[in-house]
């Protein structure tokens, strides 16, 4: 017994050697079942196949009995085929079945069951056929240790340190070799007659990329890495959405956040902004000076990390644009270690995406079909219906206070009341919020060739999109057409992608969703004849100017965009020697897009309506703009191992040069709608505004990553950053990143240990910058009058006063992790803890104004980020038909300001300012604004702290900072009342595969921050009953009587309009903890090699349904989607190969 | 290996020299100063620039010259305004915290020290250039700097003369910062005395600079015509940045300028001896007279402006556009005040061709086309005038008077109100404060919409208005200028 036990643990040791890579080895496969103590004589077998050969069949038993056999794989399937069938049979009645017509014999030995030939019978007839041949990678560079396997066996042998091998296989017409090796794409090769010499070049296989981290500038073995980074395939990212990546990529890394953008809910034309590991920065438009009508800030944004795709920058618009098809896998880079060699632009983290390939082979064709379902998601909307809403307008003593009003006609009031009340009989009950919306249909194709040979491949990829949004008549439709040559000849390699992507976006003509929230249920919104009515009526027979919302659209205005983009990537890499590359590419981008925004003469959004005294009328806003974009990188690396080293070294220079230009103009007075071309209009209000700007950075870059035994791991980054955007004292900026790490596991006495695949502890620490700030201010520019000259000649002056020291904006990370894994991935975890101070921060300094300016950019200002994030996977259950994986991930993030400018200080003011001014009628006062204080965050929610409503009076409760109280709101008491920002957020789901079916479910949450719940603001403590529409809880909790104790002040008619605005308070300040059940998908994969698919060539199938958005709940019930709303959807996808 | 060696290092090398120019870009509707420096003709545009911040509505484009400034001065009746006008609440009470009179009175701090700024950089950068850099040589390139400092002392003064106590009340303490540099974030504020001897230096600095090319080789364009209209052509000068020598701070500009500064630092003497040099100011070649007092008859003929006696102006070519809200119905009205009372001679011209009525009022009508025979207005419809003849006189006149030579004094302003058909020898003076109202008169009528007339009150420590506060005479400093 201990004998063979002895020799199977031989055996497994020699295996062992072969996978780590010595000579060529004849490899005996030994099968082996777990240990099971199952007494020998008692075993019986049942077994029924048909068509198996004797090794599948062995394969059975073994499954079900406690046996273990020991055969040559190529020995016992020279014999075929076979039908066998036996119940509960003894082993020796089993093994003379199976073995019948064959010259095999058996011995059982133990629990070993030893096949062998017959040793009556030679075997002449099998010729032996040597085969050999060297296996490369893709750069032509041996492969040591990769497995060469004949096919349909168990039998093959690993290449040598040279990447030969050598084998004997049964001579037949046509032997099928498959060559694999670990992160390579297996191979098929023929090892016909005569063609005993082979060579085989393998291809990176992606769906191993988790064993290298993609830098963007070079690929780096994962496991010496000391970076932070968080890598997500192509798979994952569509089983989470098939049409939004950067919402998908939120699930994959909870510090990869989406800023909430609740005014523009799901708008398909609101690009998204975001943001990883909190906020940075101050700069760019702050909430004050924000237009309202922009739906996001990503110019100058501060927070935006980089987005390169195959090594170039892109913007936000072309991921979002993007087909998601086309990506292979995104890498989120976090720490200083992975984004240093992005120097200038490494500081908000950088996202790199590579996209797809071609591959050699035949022509393969693969379609993809996605189809769409998007419906408005109004659950959180709580808007009364006509009864309920005169109902309350009487409740509320709207009637009464109108009779009291109208001294002259006292049964007025009376009159209004009967005619809604019958126009409620009659059956009006308009539900207003649905009368813009629509649920759409949405569908995506995309269609992908490629093929060619080792030397010579192309891809072809066309894709079409349509996105139409929720609001009727709203829509980004895209289309997009590549081109992928790939040629190599000897040690070069030349490849070139050309794209060109064609957008077309258009705003809903039905306006803001926020008009239709507003409008009363009572109210019809049509005549009799189907038409939407221009006004709604006037039930007090005064007020005839109550605009129907729904009629805007049925007008000529119009706001659509377009861009056209042309992108061409050219690629050449050379291997210079075996390990040293040099790689070049060269990038292009071309992009034209134009705007126009038209308002009918009709329209009463006109700034000036028509009127008899002001017959014309229309607007025409129109913007043309093109953009040029080069981007050129060229790098040489070396990549050896020796002995226990391992160096990965990387120098290059990275050169890029931005150019746009703009042009605007703004035409008014149009003859009617339908003639809206610039040629109609009367007159061009402004002259047509032309803007250019240009930017360039230079940047010489060199990184190192050794690795020691693969144990010990080092990396080492430096960048050398030029900017036009830095001033002309510091042209040039260093920036530069350490990191190591151990691998545990990989100590000699940890390899003993089975229960432990990986244990990594790391630590880096980097400077990496950032730049967003106007190019001029660092630099003294003339503003050129372009609107005449002076009697004596043309002129200019100062634009502003340029700063020739500013510098970028430093980011200073510390990250440390660690990284564990254990019973082959049963549980995997990984821990990090970082802290980013962001040094330097550009910021305006307000200056005397007797220096002839009142500010100018200074590096000033410190915000630190400081937080953990945790992720934890399991792979619950592993086998054949079923897979079970549960993942969960947390982040923390805690923001803090260190130190500020004066503008910052002069900017609270203006806020204060703000709130000090009664005067604003559009709300703009009832809505929390930060401010920037040392030692706050950038996302605080500022308010006046608030005792509630005082029983006796009805009158709000304030605490002054000095502890007093009071009923007024004064705008200096203003304090920091909640956070935004949660105290944790992430991500939790499951990833299951049954046989053929696929679930992969994800949900997201945070917790612990606040909201200021503006809807109970707006809709039920300020609320005009009398004019607009109404939350269903605007009567519940209110303050009637002295002596209540209610949530809310006394309820006003609204009659006369003087409402209360309540300024910000903490009464409305509420925990906002959300889950959202983010993605549902259910696939199901046909089984390739069906008959009646390969009748029509299919070779892969799948389908797949799935939801976005489902479910969401939340511990505060707001409004979301104000101007625009948000959406669930539903998609079915299909994917074939040919 | 070494090969490669060799070319990465070459390519890298090459690379890096080429990188800063290769950085340097800019808008292509904004220029960097490098840039725009790199030629002669970049400080002219510069120069160009400073003449025309000026000349817009915030600084003597309205308020400094026909807007805020003259209301101050009492030239218009509070009857066409409006309290809610700013012009309305300054002309009663003179209340500048007003929320509407408060950003006006910032915008003349920040855009004339915006100008400053923008003069410092010229003044800066071209004492190290290269005279070969300019296309008239050395005499452009002190010319260029002259005016460059002549403008900034101008400026200066005029803040000195608005946000600080006339020299007359013996003040103390600091008041505005000289600014000499750029860029600069900070400069102390400085006594009334120091600003005023600051101005004085960078004034006859200025002077020596241009001396060189107005006295020599520009001489001719300084004949009256030349300068505003550019009618009398007769030299081969035709670079329009030399033409129109009089809407620029020439050789004489300067000059009278000093002699206003002197004046109001109450240094007489020296004011009437620059005062007397303009006067006497002569073209040989054309036997001319520079600043001629302008004859009535041309004055009838709608020279509202009197261009030839204008020795500095300002040009905007929107002026009529700016000024006409201000005469139009249905908004506040600039009557002139203390009409007809201020005139004591029904034939002044001033008095019959340069008021109109506007229903009951008067009002001047220097900024509004004449409704008949528009040529002569036309030509000069964008001139501001900033300094005329007339004043030299004065202070000649003042002069005269404060040592003593009382016939003197009236002869000198008789000549002027002889030009304007006013009948010679009405004027007798006996006492001071006879003198001074007489003055003050002259100068209400002389400088109808030019801005002079509060600084004549304020330099004579005599409140336009009898209930105008004490503190009034002085700005506070805007909020933008106290940010500690």
């Amino acid at each position: 017994m201990k004998k063979k036990w002895n020799f199977l643990r031989k055996i497994v040791l020699l295996q062992l050697n072969f996978s780590v890579g010595r000579t060529g080895f004849l490899l005996l496969l030994i099968l082996f079942t777990a240990i099971q103590a199952k007494a020998w004589s008692q075993s019986r077998i049942t077994v029924g196949m048909q068509g198996a050969t004797i090794d599948e069949v062995i394969k059975e038993v073994r499954e079900t009995s406690g046996y273990r056999f020991l055969y040559r794989v190529e020995e016992v399937n020279r014999f075929g085929k076979r039908d066998i069938d036996v119940r509960d049979a003894e082993v020796s009645d089993f093994l003379e079945q199976l073995l019948r017509n064959t010259d095999l014999t058996y011995e059982v030995e133990n629990e070993v069951i030893i096949i062998r030939p017959g040793q009556k019978k030679a075997m002449p007839q099998v010729k032996v056929l040597v085969v050999s041949g060297k296996v490369t990678d893709e750069k032509n560079m041996a492969l040591p240790g990769a497995t060469v396997l004949l096919k349909g066996t168990s039998y093959g042998v690993v290449t040598d340190a040279n990447g030969k091998f050598r084998m004997e296989v049964p001579e037949k017409d046509s032997v099928m070799l498959l060559v694999s090796f670990v992160g390579m794409e297996t191979q098929q090769v023929f090892a016909g007659k005569g063609q005993t010499e082979i060579l085989v070049s393998l291809n990176p296989d992606v769906k191993e990329m988790q064993e290298v981290v993609v830098t963007g500038y070079g690929n780096v073995r994962k496991t010496s890495f000391t970076g932070n980074s968080v890598t997500v395939s192509k798979e994952e990212l569509m089983a989470v959405s098939k049409s939004n990546v950067i919402k998908a990529l939120q699930t994959f890394d909870p510090s990869f956040r989406i800023q909430t953008n609740n005014d523009w809910g799901s708008d398909p034309n609101a690009l998204p902004e975001m943001y990883v590991r909190g906020r940075s920065g101050i700069g760019g438009v702050k909430e004050l000076d924000r237009d309202p009508l922009t739906k996001s800030a990503l110019k100058d944004n501060p927070n935006l990390p980089t987005f390169i795709m195959d090594g170039f920058q892109i913007s936000v618009e072309q991921l979002y644009d993007m087909d998601p098809n086309r990506i292979e896998s995104i890498t989120i880079l976090k720490d200083a270690a992975a984004t240093a060699l992005y120097g200038s632009r490494a500081a908000n983290g950088v996202v790199v995406i590579t996209t797809v390939a071609p591959k050699p082979g035949k022509l393969n064709v693969s379609y993809n079909f996605t189809g769409d379902v998007t419906i408005p998601d109004l659950s959180d909307y709580n808007l009364m219906n006509a009864s309920e809403k005169l109902e309350t307008e009487v409740a509320a003593g709207v009637y009464k206070d109108l009779a009291e009003r109208s001294a002259t006609n006292p049964l007025a009031a009376e009159q209004e009341y009967y005619a809604k009340l019958a126009s409620i009989t009659r059956g009006v009950d308009t539900y207003w919020l649905s009368k813009p919306l629509q649920t759409s249909f949405n569908h995506k194709h995309s269609l992908n060739i490629d093929g060619g040979s080792d030397n010579f491949r192309f891809g072809i990829q066309l894709n079409y999109n349509n996105e139409d949004g929720v609001m009727k008549e709203s829509f980004r439709n895209r289309a997009g057409a590549g081109v992928y040559l790939d040629y190599r000849i000897g040690s070069f390699q030349l490849k070139n992608m050309v794209t060109y992507t064609n957008t077309r976006s258009q705003e809903s003509p039905y306006g803001s969703f926020s008009d239709y929230t507003s409008v009363q249920p009572y109210d019809p919104y049509k005549d009799d004849n189907g038409n939407y009515l221009e006004r709604l009526p006037a039930w007090d027979g005064r007020t005839s100017n109550r605009k129907n919302p729904l009629y805007e659209s049925t007008l000529a205005n119009y706001d659509k965009a377009k861009y056209e983009e042309f992108i061409n990537n050219l690629g050449i890499n050379w291997n210079i020697v075996t390990g040293l590359l040099w790689k070049t590419q060269f990038s292009l981008t071309r992009k034209v897009s134009e705007n126009e925004r038209f308002l009918d003469p009709l329209s009463a959004k006109n700034a000036e309506p028509q009127s008899a005294g002001h017959p014309s009328s229309g607007e025409l806003h129109t913007n043309k703009g093109s953009e040029f974009y080069w981007d050129l990188s060229s790098t040489l690396s070396y990549n050896r191992s020796i002995e226990k080293h391992h160096i990965n070294v990387l120098a290059g220079v990275n050169a890029r040069s931005v150019k746009t230009k703009n042009l605007s103009a703004f035409y008014r007075g149009f003859p009617s709608g339908a003639l809206n071309s610039p040629n109609y209009a009367e007159e061009i209000v402004e002259k047509p505004v032309s803007s250019d700007n240009s930017t360039r950075l230079i940047g010489f870059l060199g990184t190192l990553n050794y690795s020691y035994n693969d144990i010990y791991l080092m990396d080492a980054s430096v960048r050398m950053d030029g900017s036009s955007e830095f001033g002309s004292d510091k042209r040039f900026a260093p920036f530069w990143s350490l990191g190591a790490g151990i691998n545990i596991h990989n100590y000699g006495f940890m390899k003993g240990l089975a229960l432990l695949d990986l244990l990594k502890v790391r630590a880096s620490y980097g400077e990496t910058g950032k730049v967003n700030f106007p190019p001029y201010v660092a630099r003294t520019i003339y503003q050129m009058f372009t609107d005449g000259w002076y009697k004596t000649g043309f002129g200019g002056t100062l634009k502003a006063l340029g700063n020739s020291r500013l510098t970028w904006e430093t980011t200073n990370t510390w990250d440390a992790g660690v990284e564990l894994s254990l019973w082959k991935r049963l549980l995997y975890m990984k821990a990090t803890w970082y802290q980013k101070k962001t040094v330097d921060l550009v910021n305006s300094v307000t200056i005397p104004s007797s220096t002839g300016f009142t500010t100018y950019m200074d590096n000033i200002g410190e915000v630190e980020n400081k937080g953990y994030e945790l992720e934890f996977r399991s792979e619950v259950v592993k086998r054949k038909d079923l897979f079970v994986a549960l993942f969960a991930n947390l982040a923390h993030n805690k923001n803090k300001i260190l130190k500020i400018s004066e503008s910052l200080k002069a900017y609270n003011d203006r806020v204060k300012d703000h709130f000090a001014n009664s005067n604003r009628f559009d709300g703009s006062n009832t809505k929390p604004f930060t401010q920037y204080v040392e030692g706050g965050s950038l996302t605080s929610i500022w308010g006046v702290p608030s005792l509630g409503i005082d029983p006796a009076t009805g009158n709000e409760i304030f605490v002054r900072p000095d502890g007093s109280i009071t009923s007024a709101w004064n705008t200096g008491d203003q304090v920091v009342l909640g956070d935004s920002e949660p105290k944790v957020q992430g991500t939790f789901g499951v990833n299951a595969t049954w046989k053929n079916l696929s679930l992969y479910m994800t949900f997201m949450y945070e917790a612990g921050g606040q909201i200021y719940n503006s809807t109970l603001v707006d809709k039920v403590e300020d609320v005009n009953v009398y004019t607009s529409n109404v939350d269903k809880r605007v009567l519940t909790e209110r303050w009637k009587n002295p002596g209540d104790k209610a949530r809310y002040r006394k309820l006003v008619s609204g009659v006369g309009g003087s409402i209360m605005r309540t300024r910000p308070t903490s009464r409305f300040v509420e925990d906002n903890n959300v889950l959202t059940l983010n993605s549902v998908s259910l696939g199901y994969d046909f089984d390739a090699g069906q008959k009646w698919m390969k009748t029509i060539g299919l070779s892969l199938l799948r389908f797949e349904i799935g939801a976005n958005d489902l479910c969401h709940w939340s511990s505060v019930k707001v409004e979301r989607g104000l101007n625009y709303p948000y959406a669930r959807s539903f998609n079915f996808s299909l994917k074939a190969a040919f | 290996m070494k090969i490669y060696n060799w070319i990465i290092t070459v390519v890298l090398l090459l690379s890096v020299c080429g990188c800063n120019d290769w950085l340097d870009v800019s808008p292509e509707d904004t220029v960097d100063e490098k840039e725009l420096f790199a030629t002669g003709e970049g400080y002219r545009n510069a120069l160009n620039g400073v003449y025309r911040q000026m000349s817009l509505p915030s600084l003597y484009g309205q308020e400094m010259s026909w807007g805020l400034v003259d209301v101050m001065g009492q030239v218009y009746s509070a009857t066409g305004l409006t309290v809610y006008n700013p012009y309305g609440i300054v002309v009663r009470e003179y209340d500048y915290d007003n929320s509407v009179v408060e950003p006006l009175i910032q915008a003349i701090w920040s855009d004339s020290y915006n100008a400053i700024a923008n003069c410092n950089n010229i003044v800066g950068r071209i004492t190290g250039e290269v005279p070969s850099k300019f296309r008239g040589g050395e005499e452009e390139q002190n010319m260029i700097h002259g005016e460059a400092l002549a403008l900034r002392a101008l400026l200066h003064f005029d803040l000195l003369r608005l946000f600080a106590p006339a020299p007359v009340t013996n003040p103390a303490g600091n008041y505005i910062p000289y600014f000499e540099n750029y860029p600069s974030i900070y400069e102390p504020d400085k006594s009334v005395t120091e600003i005023l001897s600051l101005v004085e230096r960078d004034l006859l600095r200025a002077k020596e600079l241009i001396a060189p090319f107005d006295t020599l080789s520009g001489k001719s364009m300084l004949h009256p015509e030349k300068r505003i209209k550019n009618e009398y052509i007769s030299n081969s000068v035709t670079d329009l940045f030399f033409l129109y020598r009089g809407f620029r701070m020439n050789y004489y500009a300067v000059t009278a300028l000093l002699a206003r500064v002197y004046n109001y630092a109450g240094e007489h003497e020296k004011a009437a001896c620059c005062a007397r040099e303009v006067i006497d100011a002569r073209i040989e070649e054309y036997l001319a007279d520079c600043f001629p007092l302008t004859d009535a008859g041309k004055v009838k003929g709608n020279d509202r402006k009197r261009y030839g006696e204008v020795i500095f102006a300002l040009s905007n070519t929107q002026n009529v556009d700016n000024y006409q809200p201000y005469y139009t119905t249905g908004n506040d009205k600039l009557f002139l005040a203390d009409y007809p009372g201020c005139f004591d001679d029904n034939s002044d011209v001033r008095k019959t061709h340069l008021t109109e009525p506007l229903g009951a009022e008067r009002v001047c009508n220097k900024y509004i086309l004449p409704a008949n025979d528009a040529s002569v207005y036309m030509s000069t419809e964008d001139l501001i005038p900033m300094i005329r003849v007339s004043e030299m006189y004065y202070i000649c006149a003042e002069y005269l008077y404060r040592n003593g030579e009382t016939q003197e004094a009236i002869e000198k302003l008789d000549a002027v109100r002889v030009a304007r058909d006013c009948t010679k020898g009405r004027l007798t003076i006996s006492g001071s404060d006879e003198f001074k109202e007489e003055l003050l008169k002259e100068a209400r009528r002389e400088f109808m919409q030019e801005g002079q007339l509060y600084f004549y009150f304020k330099r004579l420590n005599q409140k336009p208005l009898v209930s105008m506060p004490d503190e009034a005479f002085v700005f506070p400093l805007p909020d933008n200028e106290l940010i500690n």
